[in-house]
């Protein structure tokens, strides 16, 4: 099976569910794809965590963390470490952040400094430092290497952060729909740009980057997704769906950044060509609103989760065939 | 001694013996013999009592006796078949009679108030209970024709009248007595048998407690029976209520459990034996009594709690509940198993209403039959007992007989599982029994109000549920349908409550039952009658809550919303991500390899099953220290004011191709000035004092300063100049001429600067870097100033002059090294070694190779054309053209160095030079030798060849730097790092340059390595152009970010991976 570089409308439209994990208890809080191994995690709101081999669609592990509880999740760079934000007794330990190994199934280290529960997460793609934003209206910036914060950003807002895909820069959005770009090396300059989106009320609730570089998702609570020129700010394109109340959801590019596909409050999943602004397909999630929704970084397939996860590929030929209501569904 | 009423044991022997004189017979002969043992039993009794007490125990019944010869007898016989006809005639128009009735009755009939009342009582209690037995038709002539003969065998007092048609009761009776004889010698059990009257009649008056209890309490006054049963059961309450060790407590229950008997049990139950039972429970609960529990638990099996009051419920079931979660799996195993006991007893019960199906109607006459074959009560012993195959009922042996009749399989609701758990529950009891402790601290018993008040609330929760449920069950079935509904709700509506009802189609059968079962009970219910109607809900909510049921109802509902079946999987198809992205992938991560070591070093741990997986992971092997929050940095979230224009002047400098044709020269230059020379510096507060101070010496230079600024001083001038003057501090004899000069050699060499530069820049053919050059000529007053200036200093002027000479180093190379490393402390040396420096510049690289130098110097006049020409390499112009402006004849890297060391005491350009000259220098030093002809190729290969470079000349910034500052004395550090270079060799230049950083900065290695890193990534040809720029931010990027460790790594990384147009943008703007 070789490599291709680009998708085109005929593999977006032939997604399909290829497999569905509904093992869950709860919703599935978060997701993430390792950047370079076949494999993806993801955090549930039943305390626990789960690591799936996307190749083959396997449950590989899964370990609980009933203490701390499992909120947002991320791949460090290691296939076997993560770091995961905790939904109880962040008060009383206040140890928000955890550094752990499914290797052997043990907490590496704890990052404490956020008072309340961690919203957004996100590791450099380069280095080991990453970005954690909380509801105490803080941004921290981390390194894994040691438990003390690298830097503080205090903001209005329920804060969201972002690496780009080079890890040179990255971006918070805070209260406003205001965006803020700055050097991952040199933060402490303060930001170097500003884009404001969406309107007095915006809610940025994710930011993606592009692998090219070129441009970003936002997805804001009320389910308004805006593609950012990441240079300029300029608004490329919005897509208005349906907002699911009181869950926030996400919009992910294509590893070749020529689509974006986001889940809607109805349990749709729709996917957009950026460059015409046209919807390219749209499907039935088929579990519902869905709350994690990321492609696989060098994969032709996206996980999709609400209370249960399914991976989606395109259908085979034949398949495709004989299916083809189902996939125009 | 409503134990003694063995109410369903002689409904049994009398419907399965009825039939048969033979049978009556032999029940009559079985009878008899009972009472001759008892009354020998009660003789024995009586003469031992008598023995022991001295008194004789049936004195006053013996008086009474004797008594009743005359007169209590006769009201007895005074019951005659008219009185009793006549009592049953007003007994069949109503039940009760007020006591002016009685009184007339009693008067008409001659008989005592007293037995008027009894009459009734007993009439009453027989009635429902016939009612019970049997179905309607039947009972009113049962009711009507057994008080008649009850009677005349009432009044006799021989064992022999028991072949009338009571004997059941009596059978019953006795078999009771007999087992209550066996627990309990010394309790007043056998008070009621002293009379038989009063023994008939307690057979019936059990009946009545378990029917209702109000009927019971209103009846409190009838002598005789009630009082005799509540004194036994009483006994058992105060000693119950006494009883506070829970040895003692577990010997009491082991006494109700011995006792088969339900009516009685259901009487006990009633009576507030749950309560205290309750209490018991959680006082065992809390002290963790393992074998009180379970015979707690045990003997809540044996009661007949189905019937019990829900108020009496709603004090038990929390308490069990919550052993649910006892630690001990026996215990919670039963508890659940009792629990879930409970709610199918509730859910029957429930479901009375119920309007029959008729798929059930063979299941009504069957059970209709039943009831005629056995008690009702026995009957729901039956259920229980097959819900709980092993459970304790088996302990009590109640009724072998039934149990075989009629297993009814509908009922067993129980998964297989249950089984199991309920054997280890028997496994544990007799494990358990041995362990038994004393319990230390005396808690006091909750009294019946209290766990009232707490059964209020429970009960509350238990009416809507209709199952007593605790409010954590609630909140846990609340959830579970929400999170249903919301799973499924959205996509399909209708399916929650589709499914919902087809699983309770799916235990209508179970359900419908029951129903039937109860059916006939159902009047008698005034609670189950109130919470029929919510049997829909109780039972969707049990669905919820059974684990066994609703398991498997997300799988089933999520495969039925997943209409579209999942696709044959397959590996989805790679993706290549183009390399020019620069995605990364973690490639500066050094967790990385120490995860990747630790890995190597520990086990992984693999959970073979899911249970084995730990609630939590293991913690850190190390708990490190909390750091310092308020020591975090705190970054700004506004773009400053001056940060702007830092951003802007920084992509002035680095992205000149941008922007630098918006920006007119002065704000560049104030910026870059701004920004060498805290980069310089290092922002280190140290230069400004030194400054000051020097300053405050001088003030008459401090005024020529201010007084003499003329346009030409630029901001970087004047930095330039003040950083001299800081340097050369105390000796400013020639400071004020010097400045002087200084202005006018600015003025003077500006201008041919200004000029010199623009030609070499013409021949460039890229437009973009005209802008860039026309920022750099800006910077380039500094060149040419400093050579000016260098006249004042012996050391510029002679500088001066070996530029001149630099042609003729080339043998001065060799020696140049030499001097490099010895002495450089005194001034003229270094002017030689300046000289032959400047010169060996150009063959630095060559100096170990000696030889090649010479051809090298043409070739390199060439360099700076050819750089300016080179888009890419938009900084040599820079530099080349300060060369030429200060050398204009001298091969480019002569002038050059003369011009960095004439041009020393402009640090700040120099700092720019050396930045820009960084590159040029990396490149050159390795390409020199080679350059000659490569060098207009070179950005690519440059890049290549720095690697040895910094190598080479790791070790010589040192030296450099040690004659830098010998020398500072006399020149400015620059000049003297840069007069000992050329011995280094041009490629030394870098070396020395990031050496005297390092030397100020304390970080000579991280300069030195942040060069080598930059050159080491072989850069691909197409980001040479972006590299030039990069390069320059980068360095100061790795100066400023310095401090942190992998501040640097940033820079590196970014700058290999640094291919996007405009990131090029950002990143200076960031950088800065």
């Amino acid at each position: 099976m070789s490599a291709i570089a680009e998708l085109n409308d005929e593999i977006v439209r032939s997604m399909a569910v290829g497999a569905v994990f509904t093992d869950y208890v709860g919703k599935i809080s978060s997701i993430d794809f390792h950047r370079t191994e076949d494999i993806l995690v993801s955090a549930s709101e039943d305390d626990s965590i789960r690591l799936y081999d996307i190749a083959n669609a396997k449950l590989l592990k899964t370990t609980h963390h009933k203490k701390h509880g499992t909120d947002r999740i991320c791949f460090t760079h290691h296939s076997s470490s993560i770091l995961c934000s905790s939904r109880y007794n962040i008060e009383s330990t206040n140890e928000s952040l955890r550094y752990l190994s499914l290797y052997d199934n043990r907490c590496l280290r704890y990052f404490k400094g956020h008072k309340q529960r961690v919203v957004s997460l996100c590791m450099s793609p380069i280095n080991d430092s990453f970005m954690s934003g909380s509801l105490d209206h803080s941004v921290r910036i981390w390194d894994l290497r040691v438990n003390a914060c690298q830097g503080i950003l205090r903001l209005r807002g329920r804060p969201t952060v972002a690496y780009d895909q080079q890890g040179l820069v990255f971006a918070v959005a805070m209260e406003g729909g205001a965006i803020k770009l700055f050097d991952s090396r040199s933060y402490d300059k303060g930001p170097f740009d500003t884009f404001l989106v969406g309107g007095d009320t915006a809610e940025v609730c994710d930011i993606k980057f592009s692998n090219d570089g070129r441009s970003m998702v936002l997805t804001t609570t009320n389910n308004n997704i805006y593609i950012l020129d990441a240079y300029g700010g300029d608004k490329r394109c919005g897509f208005s769906l349906e907002p699911s109340p009181n869950l926030t959801t996400e919009a992910t590019f294509t590893p070749d950044g020529q689509y974006v596909v986001a889940g809607s409050g109805d349990g749709t999943l729709h996917a957009w060509f950026i460059d015409q602004r046209n919807e390219v397909a749209s499907w039935n999630s088929y579990i519902g609103a869905v709350t994690c929704l990321k492609w696989a970084p060098r994969r032709v397939m996206f996980a999709a989760a609400s209370t249960a996860l399914t991976f989606w590929i395109p259908k085979s030929e034949q398949e495709a065939n004989n299916g083809e209501a189902a996939a125009g569904e | 001694m409503a134990l003694v009423a063995a109410e369903p044991a002689g409904a049994l022997v009398e419907l399965e013996f009825g039939d048969s004189l033979g049978s009556l017979a032999r029940l009559v002969e079985s009878q008899r013999d009972l009472f001759h043992s008892q009354i020998d039993q009660l003789q024995k009794l009586v003469v031992a009592q008598c023995k022991l007490t001295g008194v004789n125990p049936l004195a006053q019944e013996m008086a009474a006796g004797a008594l009743s010869i005359r007169i209590g007898k006769r009201p007895r016989d005074l019951l005659n078949p008219k009185a009793a006809k006549y009592m049953q005639s007003v007994f069949s128009i109503k039940d009760t009679i007020g006591k002016k009735e009685t009184r007339e009755i009693s008067a008409l009939c001659g008989v005592t108030v007293t037995q008027v009342r009894e009459f009734f009582a007993g009439q009453r209690s027989r009635v429902r209970k016939i009612v019970r037995l049997a179905c309607e038709k039947t009972t009113k002539s049962d009711a009507s024709k057994t008080p008649k003969e009850e009677f005349p065998c009432n009044s006799d007092h021989s064992s022999t009248v028991s072949v009338s048609q009571l004997p059941s009761g009596n059978f019953a009776y006795a078999s009771v007595d007999r087992e209550l004889k066996h627990i309990n010698d010394n309790t007043s059990i056998l008070g009621p048998v002293k009379t038989d009257q009063q023994v008939i009649l307690t057979s019936t008056e059990p009946v009545k407690a378990e029917e209702s209890r109000p009927l019971l309490l209103q009846e409190e006054t009838v002598p005789g029976v009630d009082s005799d049963d509540k004194e036994f059961l009483d006994k058992i309450f105060n000693m119950m209520r006494k009883e506070q060790t829970f040895s003692g407590q577990v010997k009491l229950i082991e006494w109700v459990l011995r006792i088969q008997n339900s009516a009685v049990l259901n009487w006990f139950s009633n009576n507030g034996g749950v309560t205290i039972l309750a209490t018991w429970l959680n006082e065992a609960a809390a002290e963790e009594q393992t074998t009180v529990l379970l015979v707690i638990l045990k003997v809540l099996y044996h009661l007949p709690l189905h019937k019990a009051l829900p108020l009496h419920m709603s004090a038990i079931v929390p308490a069990v509940n919550r052993l649910r979660f006892y630690r001990t799996s026996g215990i919670s195993n039963r508890a659940k198993i009792l629990l879930s006991r409970w709610s199918k007893a509730f859910i029957k019960s429930q479901a009375l209403k119920r309007p029959l199906t008729s798929s059930s109607k063979a299941a009504l006459r069957e059970t209709i039959h039943k009831q005629s074959m056995s008690g009702f009560l026995d009957d729901e012993f039956l259920q229980s007992k097959l819900d709980c195959p092993e459970e304790i009922l088996a302990l009590t042996g109640v009724s072998d007989v039934n149990r075989g009749t009629e297993p009814k399989n509908a009922l067993k609701l129980l998964p297989a599982s249950c089984a199991d758990s309920n054997k280890k529950h028997e496994r544990s009891i007799s494990s358990n029994k041995s362990k038994e402790r004393r319990k230390v601290l005396l808690v006091e018993h909750a009294d019946p109000k209290a766990a009232g008040r707490s059964a209020q609330v429970v009960r509350a929760v238990s009416i809507n549920h209709s199952r007593p449920m605790s409010a954590d069950d609630i909140q846990k079935a609340k959830m579970r349908a929400m999170f249903m509904r919301h799973k499924y709700g959205k996509t399909e509506p209708s399916s929650s409550g589709s499914k919902s009802q087809k699983i309770e189609d799916l235990r209508e059968p179970s359900v419908s039952q029951p129903n039937i079962l109860s059916e006939c009970k159902s009047p008698q219910d005034p609670l189950k009658i109130k919470e029929q109607n919510r049997t829909t809900v109780s039972s969707k909510d049990n669905i919820l809550n059974e684990p066994e049921n609703s398991n498997p109802d997300p799988n089933r509902t999520s495969k039925q919303i997943l209409s579209c079946k999942p696709i044959q999987w397959k590996i989805p198809q790679e993706m290549r991500i183009s390399s020019t992205w620069r995605v990364g992938a973690g490639e500066n991560s050094k967790e990385f390899d120490i995860q990747s070591q630790r890995n190597r070093r520990e086990k992984e741990t693999i959970y073979s099953c899911l249970q084995d997986i730990p609630p939590n992971p293991k913690e850190p092997w190390d708990v490190e220290m909390d750091f310092d929050d308020s020591l975090t940095p705190e970054i700004l979230i506004e773009q400053a004011p001056d940060a702007d224009a830092d951003a802007d002047a920084g992509e002035g400098s680095s992205r000149p191709l941008n922007q630098a044709v918006e920006d007119s020269h002065a704000p560049q230059l104030v910026p870059e000035a701004t920004t060498s020379a805290p980069s310089t510096t290092d922002g280190t507060p140290e230069p400004d004092l030194e400054l000051l101070a020097v300053l405050l010496k001088n003030p008459d230079l401090v005024f020529a300063l201010t007084s003499n600024q003329g346009r030409n001083l630029s901001n970087e001038e004047m930095v330039a100049l003040l950083d001299m003057l800081k340097r050369n501090g105390v000796g400013l004899t020639g400071m004020l001429n010097e400045s002087a000069n200084q202005k006018d050699n600015n003025c003077h060499v500006i201008k041919p600067q200004e000029q010199e530069p623009l030609p070499t820049s013409l021949p460039s053919p890229t437009p973009p870097s005209e802008a860039e050059r026309s920022a750099w000529r800006s910077d380039f007053p500094t060149f040419p100033r400093t050579p000016v200036l260098q006249p004042h200093l012996l050391g510029n002027r002679s500088a001066a002059a070996l530029t001149s000479a630099a042609p003729q180093h080339p043998p001065m190379t060799a020696s140049a090294v030499v001097f490099r490393t010895q002495a450089s402390g005194l001034a003229p040396q270094v002017m030689v070694t300046n000289k032959s420096a400047t010169p060996p510049v150009s063959f630095l690289p060559t100096k170990p190779q000696a030889p090649p130098p010479p051809p090298p110097h043409k070739p390199t006049n060439m360099h700076p054309l050819q750089h300016t020409t080179d888009l890419s390499s938009k900084r040599y112009p820079a530099n080349n053209t300060a060369f030429i402006s200060s050398a204009p004849r001298h091969e480019s890297f002569v002038v050059r160095n003369p011009s960095t060391t004439t041009g020393l005491p402009t640090l700040p350009s120099l700092s720019h030079n050396m930045q820009r000259s960084q590159p040029t220098a990396q490149t050159e030093p390795p390409t020199f030798s080679h350059i000659a002809a490569t060098w207009p190729a070179v950005p690519a290969t440059t890049t290549t060849r720095r690697d040895p470079t910094p190598d080479r000349f790791i070790g010589r910034p040192n030296s450099a730097i040690e004659t830098s500052t010998q020398n500072q004395r006399y020149y400015p550090t620059n000049q003297n790092s840069y007069g000992s270079h050329p011995s280094g060799s041009m490629s030394q230049g870098p070396g020395g340059l990031s050496g005297r950083r390092g030397d100020r900065n304390g970080y000579i290695d991280g300069g030195v390595d942040t060069w080598r890193s930059d050159g080491s990534p072989a850069r691909s040809p197409e980001f040479s152009a972006g590299w030039s720029y990069n390069d320059e931010s980068r360095r100061d990027d790795s100066r400023s970010n310095r401090r942190h460790e992998w501040s640097r790594q940033h820079t590196m990384g970014g700058r290999d991976r640094d291919g996007g147009k405009r990131w090029r943008d950002y990143n200076h703007g960031r950088q800065r």
